[in-house]
């Protein structure tokens, strides 16, 4: 619903003119339909909609008027018709419609693809030419999964974690895909841990279907705020070098403040310093946390475990 | 005064704009006043200014309100219309399916902000809850993204301040990777083609409406990047690395068969993998921590050590 709050004339202006064409083309709808349509309140809605019942060209008599009227739910268009233009795509819109159908196309299951590209070349009016993209990983096992949403078919799982570097066995019963950030994940219930989890698919190692199902539950898709409000997490202050920015553009940060030298100090939710060691390890000397104190050494220790290996060992042993 | 009161401003604007829109010539402000007159307040200055904020607020919702000197008896004075060509009836001729797919779309699409279901609307379509298990969350909101797209849309050019420097630049696409959205273009000071990153672009960016570009023809926004310097390179340079048992399924299925040299009776491998990118390498290796171990060639294993012992003193 709507939030509540004076509407200004513009706003009031801009919601009928979308409105009105939509509504001419329709001629009949129920209020509570146009009302969720327009993510307004049905009392707002008729009250806009009476005010444009009452708005014409000069001298203003009745059939002079936008033809609306409300008859037990519905609003009614009669055949004197005024206000069916439609406002030109403002560019917010028209950018919009450009990303969502670069970023359809690749959602595994969306099978109106043709569709949507033969729409796209009618809209080249008011789209141009393509000039967006929505780059998304296409993993080995997204379509599998996805089909596994849809079934209920539970699926076992050999799953790499990398806060620990290690792979585990589970079986899980899939309840969404979702992307983010370029990112394809699965929320499913896991065995090993009895909980929700969400898992990247990339990281999924093997996957095999086990014959059994799980009724599906279609929930709607709920896309996390990593890692903000997880419990056992460290929030990592660092400064790093321009060389290694591209720590900031593979993992999230919590906030990011750039040097005149190109330099940038950020701060990062840590959930493992296993995780913060491999960061620190390939980021070599283009990153150095400077807090929390417990985290300062983090390289140098990552380092020193790894250097162990090297000089407890012969080459080619 | 009329505009005090939000719903009477409404309705005159909608009256303004039926009586322009129906009208088969262009009106003069005072023919519209003189079948207006008693919405607008008293007195000329007064009209004036509420006449003038309302054409504003209809050219700025994207009515196109245009201004055309008359000749003859009305020598000099101004007269406005709606230009039918921009704004009218349009019909996409979108099928029903075609409709579908842009519903499906919007609701599958999550951008942060409501602009694609308004599109959808504009269009005619519904708004849908698919109800579909799968998803995309794809950022993009603000008001920076749909200024640079409006520029790559009509090629014009566009200025702004990066990394605190002025920068003009002819804008070609824009690319969301990784969460992240960037403006590939040509910097016409530096001549060149560059990435910039919009979230990093400081204040607003202005377009150059009294200029065009030309985007070159073999541009392709799906390869606008540079080849990410941790990505490998093909070379008949490797390195022989014995990988831990624990990862190294992970491994090969990440190289192939083709890459493992030996398989060990614990489990681990040793893979071939091309060093010659050295960033590349290194971030590759890493990865593992302390469960990959560089084998050969020595001087390889001798740059790995030489870089741990780094991080140990520096750090």
């Amino acid at each position: 619903m709507a939030r509540r709050g004076p509407r200004g004339a513009a706003e009031r202006l801009r919601g009928l003119l979308v409105m009105l064409p939509w509504l001419m083309q329709r001629q009949s709808v129920r209020i509570s339909d146009m009302a969720r349509q327009f993510n307004m309140s049905e009392a707002d809605l008729v009250e806009d909609l009476e005010l444009a019942s009452m708005c014409g060209v000069p001298p203003y008599r009745p059939f002079d008027l936008a033809d609306l009227w409300i008859d037990d739910e519905y609003i009614n268009v009669g055949p004197n018709k005024q206000f069916e233009q439609r406002l030109r795509l403002s560019a917010h819109e028209a950018f919009t419609l450009s990303v969502l159908a670069s970023a359809a196309d690749d959602i595994p299951g969306f099978a109106q693809g043709d569709h949507l590209q033969s729409a796209l070349i009618k809209l080249q009016r008011v789209l141009g030419d393509n000039m967006v993209d929505v780059e998304t990983q296409s993993p080995e096992f997204l379509d599998a999964v996805t089909d596994a949403a849809g079934s209920g078919e539970l699926l076992n799982i050999v799953y790499w974690t990398p806060a620990r570097n290690e792979e585990s066995q589970r079986m899980v019963v899939v309840r969404s895909v979702f992307s983010d950030k370029g990112n394809w994940y699965m929320s499913a219930d896991d065995s090993a841990s009895g909980e929700r989890r969400h898992f990247r698919i990339d990281r999924i190692r093997a996957l095999e279907p086990t014959g059994q199902f799980s009724a599906v539950t279609r929930e709607p898709v709920d896309i996390p705020q990593w890692f903000s409000d997880a419990p056992h997490t460290d929030t990592v202050v660092a400064h790093v070098l321009p060389h290694a920015a591209w720590i900031v553009e593979s993992y999230p940060c919590r906030s990011i403040s750039e040097n005149p030298d190109g330099s940038l100090d950020i701060e990062m939710v840590v959930s493992s310093e296993h995780w913060l060691s491999r960061m620190v390890l390939r980021a070599g000397d283009g990153i150095s946390v400077t807090s929390p104190s417990h985290l300062v050494d983090v390289a140098q220790r990552a380092a020193s475990q790894v250097l162990t290996r090297y000089e407890s060992k012969t080459a080619s042993s | 005064m009329a505009t005090a009161d939000p719903k009477r401003a409404t309705e005159r604007m909608l009256n303004l704009l039926a009586l322009i829109t129906n009208s088969l010539r262009p009106l003069t402000f005072d023919e519209i006043m003189n079948r207006m007159g008693s919405q607008y307040p008293d007195g000329h200055e007064a009209r004036r200014t509420a006449f003038e904020r309302d054409k504003k607020v209809l050219r700025e919702l994207g009515v196109p309100f245009t201004m055309k000197t008359l000749g003859g008896a009305d020598a000099g004075k101004t007269a406005y219309a709606i230009d039918k060509s921009g704004y009218g009836l349009v019909d996409f001729g979108l099928t029903a399916e075609e409709m579908s797919a842009l519903q499906e779309a919007a609701a599958l699409v999550q951008t942060g902000t409501t602009w694609g279901k308004q599109a959808v609307l504009w269009l005619g379509g519904d708004v849908v809850d698919s109800g579909a298990l799968t998803a995309s969350h794809v950022p993009a909101d603000g008001d920076t993204l749909p200024v640079l797209w409006q520029a790559i849309a009509s090629s014009r050019p566009v200025a702004f301040t990066y990394h605190g420097k002025s920068r003009n630049v002819h804008p070609y696409g824009l690319v969301s990777r990784n969460g992240f959205w960037y403006l590939a273009g040509k910097d016409s000071v530096r001549d060149s083609q560059i990435v910039f990153r919009v979230d990093r672009i400081d204040g607003n960016v202005t377009i150059d409406n009294d200029s065009t570009f030309v985007r070159p023809q073999d541009f392709e926004i799906t390869s606008a990047f540079a080849r990410d310097p941790k990505d490998f390179v093909e070379s008949s340079e490797r390195a022989l690395v014995r990988i831990d048992g624990g990862v190294a399924p992970a491994v090969i299925r990440e190289l192939g068969d083709e890459a493992v040299v030996i398989r060990h009776d614990d489990g681990s491998v040793d893979v071939q993998v091309p060093c010659a990118n050295l960033i590349a390498f290194r971030t590759w290796l890493f990865a593992m921590v302390d469960r990959a171990e560089v084998i050969s060639p020595p001087e390889i294993r001798e740059m790995v050590v030489s870089w741990l012992r780094e991080m140990v003193e520096v750090h």
